[in-house]
């Protein structure tokens, strides 16, 4: 390896040599297989090979080390950037090019290179901005997603957004530039100085030790969830507008919005059970190890701040079409939903619930400190809503089959009947607080979420669903003994 | 109340095949500083994660005011202060707001103590951790281990990388902890000289075993270092019970002995040995004879 060039490939390939073989695996599979349009699971198979790319050039920030190399800030630039652009176009290539029927689209291969070339600035320049930069990477990915939808003029879109990949790379240059020449992130880059917004800023002391704790986790992850959806609230404010005249836009546009807070949920949640959010560091860190404070209570305080952050999300959402609504909705719009408010405010209700569920409930993988459970838990988060929008005519058939149906009511009621075992013996060992509080949580929710599914589709076979819905308490009970084997290591 | 604070009994670790702890067994009395001292990957910091509850017993026991700290981790913690070589502070936060936050675990937290402390360690209250220098951010795991007058201070190589003016702000912490009644301080270091001069007991670690346990005067007494003339050449260490540690060559050998174990000058005559000069050996002429 004699080139700096080579040898900073070498490293990206390196750092992520199993997601690549990942993503090849994939395309070529997806290419066996006539392009991502054969099939709902190519479709699916495709969208996991285009996220794990992103992921190979989520270099979350610029090592001092290769910052140090006897190589030009252009070249520390552009060699990952190149990189980046080249295997996005390819996939792109690959997972388009086989269906026959209609050629890859010029925007859409500008789209993804430009993407590419603004996710990678983004994720150097923005690195000490935490839950900034996550905002801003979100709401990047919104708006191109929009253009490629509402573009109508293919070729000068293309030509506009080319420009904006020239701004992202000047920008990165000109950022590796100055960190280096000035020494140092925070000392050469001016808007270090803004700053996440501290909730309880001032320094009276804490009432209670769970107080304190309370704060750091707020402080530490639990303000992300509402942070996001604030930001992307702020995204969608333009489109809003801009569709304001046109009615099944706007209706779809709001069915987004009010769903905004469970999709952002889920991966908030795959992060926010870990015992750090931010870091990829499973184990629990000694300065948190230390504290006076016993796993069970940890994990009931993780979980208020959880539903804290769930009820601000819901209220910043509700604010926003409270505005929405009244000011510049399509009033076609407007009549058309308005006599569904009462079945929309119950639903409302059930979002709170359902949002500090997908918050809480994988708390039991991401602090036991076993990356096996806790990847598996985050794939099965992410992708199993993905594959249950995607085989939706599949999961209609199975409904429509008396024998399947029977079948998987068998399976779930044995697996259900395993769940519960489990938490009768966890019951007996978790620590009386936590385990109180989680039942009253965990009951209510149910409850609630039952009695609206009985009110919309009828009350038979609600027994079932109530017994489904209540069964992952088992996961919560089980989140105090995972975090005490992870923070008192055998 | 139990004399000591710590109780380890048979305690054993092992990482794979590597053993990091092998049957160590000892006591840390009420009001002492202990001083534990071995090479690298000897088993220090795993023996005081052990105390700390951070690691659960393979083998053996441990039990600090009388408790277990993997089953009461809470009411073992609120009487400890912990420091670390590397202090795992959060980088986000003010030097303040880690103050409070770290207050609200300790009732016994005092506040004009840690202000004076703070004033002491000229550590501004609105700098963020993340801009602290090495030093700074040792004395400020130092002040968050101390403000709260911890019964136990539990130092893991706190002075290791640091310059001297930080090193004297540790041991003076110590020192202070000592003269609070019945405080106890443990802490490890590979600076002997440090060890020496603020510890009162001493415990060796060589390779996951505990070699050596005892006050620390009393370890100096029976440790000696003798230069002998044999009337022959010796064309290898001669073997002698008493001496833990054997260098030289030809008629001139020195040995560090271990009076606990042979009275030496008697041995060594009946060697045909005779001592030219006997000497107190230094700890580090200790530490080396027995980690050799």
């Amino acid at each position: 390896m004699r080139s700096p060039t080579a040898a900073l490939a070498w490293e990206i390939w390196s750092r992520s040599r199993t997601a690549v073989w990942a993503v090849v695996v994939m395309t070529a599979f997806g290419f066996a297989q006539g392009g991502i349009t054969a099939s709902p699971f190519t479709e699916l198979v495709g969208m996991l090979s285009f996220v794990l790319l992103f992921g190979v050039f989520n270099d979350t920030e610029l090592p001092i080390r290769r910052l140090t190399l006897p190589v030009s800030s252009l070249q520390l630039v552009a060699v990952p950037m190149a990189l980046g652009v080249v295997s996005i176009e390819l996939l792109y290539l690959l997972w388009t090019l086989p269906r026959g029927d209609s050629t890859p689209s010029l925007l859409m291969a500008v789209l993804f290179g430009v993407f590419m070339l603004c996710f990678q600035a983004a994720t150097w320049t923005l690195a000490s901005f935490g839950l900034v930069r996550i905002a801003a990477i979100g709401a990047l990915g919104i708006v191109f997603l929009a253009i490629g939808i509402l573009s109508s003029n293919e070729r000068s879109t293309a030509v506009l957004i080319a420009g904006a990949g020239a701004a992202a790379i000047f920008a990165a240059w000109t950022f590796v530039g100055r960190v280096r020449s000035h020494g140092g992130r925070a000392a050469s880059f001016p808007l270090r100085a803004i700053e996440v917004p501290a909730i309880g800023g001032s320094i009276a002391p804490f009432e209670s030790p769970a107080g304190a704790q309370a704060w750091l986790e707020w402080r530490r992850g639990g303000a992300t969830l509402p942070l996001l959806v604030g930001g992307l609230l702020l995204a969608i404010a333009p489109f809003a507008w801009g569709v304001r005249a046109n009615a099944p836009v706007s209706i779809r546009l709001l069915t987004l919005t009010l769903a905004m807070p469970l999709i952002v949920a889920i991966p908030v949640g795959v992060a926010f059970s870990k015992p750090r959010f931010w870091s990829d560091d499973l184990s629990v860190p000694d300065s948190l190890a230390v504290q006076p404070l016993d796993s069970s209570e940890w994990v009931a305080i993780k979980m208020r701040v959880a539903a804290k952050a769930a009820a601000m999300s819901w209220l910043l959402v509700l604010a926003f079409v409270a505005l929405w609504l009244p000011l510049w909705f399509d009033a076609a719009a407007l009549r058309q939903i308005w006599p569904g408010w009462i079945k929309a405010s119950m639903l409302g209700g059930a979002g709170v619930f359902v949002t500090w569920r997908l918050l809480v409930v994988r708390l039991w993988a991401g602090l036991s400190g076993s990356r096996r459970l806790y990847f598996a838990s985050g794939v099965s988060a992410v992708f199993v809503p993905i594959a249950a929008l995607i085989f939706d005519d599949d999961i209609r058939e199975l409904f429509a089959d008396p024998g399947r149906l029977d079948l998987l009511f068998w399976t779930l009621s044995i697996l259900a009947a395993i769940k519960y075992a489990i938490a009768a013996r966890l019951w007996l060992s978790s620590g009386g607080v936590h385990r109180s509080r989680v039942l009253g949580i965990w009951l209510a929710g149910s409850i609630y979420l039952t009695g609206l599914s009985g009110w919309q589709y009828g009350w038979r076979g609600l027994p079932i669903v109530f017994a489904l819905l209540l069964a992952p308490i088992t996961r919560l009970l089980a989140a105090p003994l995972t975090l005490a084997r992870n923070r008192h290591r055998p | 109340m139990p004399d000591s604070v710590i109780e380890i009994a048979r305690l054993s670790r092992a990482f794979g095949t590597k053993k990091a702890l092998d049957d160590v067994s000892l006591s840390v009395p009420r009001g002492s500083v202990f001083g534990l001292v071995g090479e690298n990957g000897a088993g220090k910091s795993t023996l005081i994660k052990h105390i700390l509850g951070l690691w659960r017993a393979q083998a053996g026991t441990v039990s600090v005011f009388g408790a277990d700290p993997v089953l009461q981790p809470a009411a073992v913690l609120r009487r400890i202060g912990y420091l670390s070589e590397q202090p795992d502070l959060a980088d986000w936060m003010r030097v303040d707001e880690l103050l409070r936050y770290t207050s609200a675990f300790y009732p016994n937290w005092d506040p004009a103590y840690a202000e004076s402390l703070r004033a002491q360690f000229g550590l501004d209250p609105r700098a963020r951790v993340a801009t602290l220098s090495k030093g700074q951010r040792a004395k400020l795991g130092l002040l968050a281990a101390q403000a709260h007058r911890p019964d136990l201070l539990l130092l893991d190589e706190p002075s290791s990388g640091l310059d001297p003016i930080v090193r004297r702000d540790i041991l003076e912490a110590i020192i202070r902890a000592v003269a609070d009644d019945g405080r106890t301080v443990l802490f490890s270091s590979h600076l002997l000289d440090e060890v020496e001069r603020v510890s009162d007991h001493l415990a060796m670690l060589h390779q996951g075993r505990l070699i050596l346990c005892a006050p620390l005067d009393q370890i100096k007494a029976r440790h000696s270092r003798v230069v002998l003339r044999f009337a022959t050449p010796q064309a290898r260490p001669p073997a002698m019970t008493g001496a833990v540690f054997l260098n030289g060559g030809d008629r001139h050998w020195t040995a560090i002995c271990d009076s606990s174990r042979i009275a030496a000058p008697i041995a060594f005559g009946a060697m045909g040995a005779s001592i030219v000069e006997e000497s107190p050996a230094s700890l580090d002429e200790i530490f080396l004879a027995h980690a050799g």
